[in-house]
């Protein structure tokens, strides 16, 4: 059943080229780890990385054209009269969101009247921008957003991403179009969080799951940590700014076998379902190992 | 000249398969997202050996890790072990009936998830195996409809 390249002349130059297969396997594999040996530790941290994430740009903008083209169909074949239906829901939404704003509004005064009673650091003016989700990875190991802007509209590594419910994640690397962020469900991700009712500082940590965080590090004795409990970001470490609601506490259950309870919380951003993102790109939401210290 | 578009129908396909793993789909796709990329090229690796190589798909593999942000380097390596086996078998492949063919195209593919697998394992974070299960599945039901597709495509324009 075995053909050798000697026992069929007539097509001994395709057996030739077979004969280097192997070889050129070798040569790409081996190509293929120095690459990966090259391009490991921080993303976009080493020239090839960065050469990388610039080619993935490249690739990205037919997709990105072809995503605002496909979302531009729909209203071009959308009827009339449901346009104009909708404008008017929208309009009454404004409306009332206005009213509440401009009653929230003298509350913001009179918060910065107190703070500058108490003598406290006034709040930051945050600095945002809206854009548009390119693609969204909830696997089980990565859970990442790719949104539709980059260098270009001033997004850097570390600007915080929140929408409309609450806070989403983080920029971790940006192209001159793209930017990656890192979701607060990313199994690598902790964000430093506070009850809101009570104070009480701690961590989240991501699960994985879009719709769990855990929270490690609560003791078992009474915290007075409760199910239903509204957990904001408390702008320690600086990488996020105080103050935006993260998640909601599920479930608080006592282990005295264990040195910490079990406690869950579900986030209140809607990470899976966002077409359009906030982009805080004040200097709060800088990591501070970004600014060097000269 | 027909040598120069037949690789130029080659890169495209190899770029629409790019391109159709990383389009955003609704949302809960993620899990089981056909496997592109591998079925093009395995079959350009059957069909025309001479114009689809190791090389080739290693290239096409590196394209790939820089547009989904993957290890660099880590779905190029994958896929030249792929299209290793691709190539060295193809005369016995290609003259198979479809359905051991897709047995072939399944066992590689798990060969080709292992190592992606493995590679995620040594660079960072993975998930359950059973999670790079479904792809395998997927892609070896399509396999049929892309190598019906990508024949007639090879005998419109006689790429050899």
């Amino acid at each position: 059943m075995r053909f050798g390249p000697s026992r069929n002349p007539s097509q001994s130059s395709l057996f030739h080229r077979q004969s280097f297969l192997a070889l050129r396997l070798a040569c790409a594999v081996t190509g293929s780890v120095a690459l990966l040996v090259l391009s490991r530790g921080e993303p976009a941290g080493t020239p090839l990385s960065a050469f990388a994430s610039r080619l993935g740009s490249v690739i990205e903008r037919p997709i990105a054209f072809s995503v605002s083209t496909i979302a531009s169909i729909g209203p071009t074949f959308t009827r009339h009269e449901i346009l104009e239906r909708r404008i008017g829901i929208l309009e009454h939404r404004l409306l009332r969101l206005r009213a509440r704003l401009a009653r929230d509004h003298s509350l913001v005064f009179e918060n910065e009247r107190l703070k500058a009673l108490l003598g406290r650091a006034r709040t930051l003016k945050q600095a945002y921008r809206i854009v548009h989700v390119l693609r969204v990875d909830l696997d089980p190991y990565r859970q990442e957003l790719l949104l539709g802007a980059g260098q270009t509209a001033a997004l850097r590594p570390g600007d915080a991403v929140v929408d409309a419910r609450g806070l989403v994640g983080q920029i971790v690397t940006t192209t001159a179009h793209t930017a990656r962020v890192l979701l607060i469900t990313d199994p690598g991700q902790m964000v430093p969080v506070e009850v809101a009712e009570t104070g009480l500082l701690t961590f989240s940590v991501g699960t994985g799951s879009p719709s769990r965080l855990r929270l490690p590090f609560i003791a078992n004795q009474p915290t007075g940590i409760r199910p239903g409990q509204l957990l904001i970001s408390s702008g320690l470490g600086g990488h996020y700014p105080h103050g935006f609601p993260v998640a909601v506490v599920t479930r608080v259950e006592s282990r005295p076998d264990r040195s910490f309870a079990y406690v869950t919380a579900r986030p209140l951003a809607a990470l899976s379902e966002d077409r359009e993102l906030l982009v805080l790109t004040g200097s709060a939401g800088r990591p501070p190992s970004r600014t060097p210290a000269r | 000249m027909t040598g120069l578009r037949s690789y130029a129908i080659i890169a495209a396909t190899l770029l629409a398969a790019i391109l159709l793993s990383v389009l955003p789909l609704p949302h809960a796709d993620l899990l089981a997202r056909p496997l592109w990329l591998p079925l093009v090229a395995g079959y350009w690796c059957l069909a025309a050996p001479r114009r689809m190589g190791i090389f080739t798909a290693w290239g096409a593999g590196l394209l790939f890790d820089a547009a989904v942000a993957s290890p660099f380097g880590e779905h190029a390596l994958a896929l030249s072990v792929f299209a290793y086996m691709m190539s060295r078998y193809h005369l016995r492949i290609r003259n198979l009936p479809i359905g051991l063919q897709m047995l072939f195209v399944a066992a590689n593919l798990l060969l080709y998830e292992f190592l992606i697998f493995w590679i995620n394992g040594l660079t960072s974070k993975t998930g359950p195996i059973l999670f790079y299960g479904l792809p395998i599945l997927v892609s070896t039901a399509l396999w049929p409809a892309v190598f019906f597709l990508l024949r007639r495509l090879r005998r419109r324009y006689r790429i050899h």
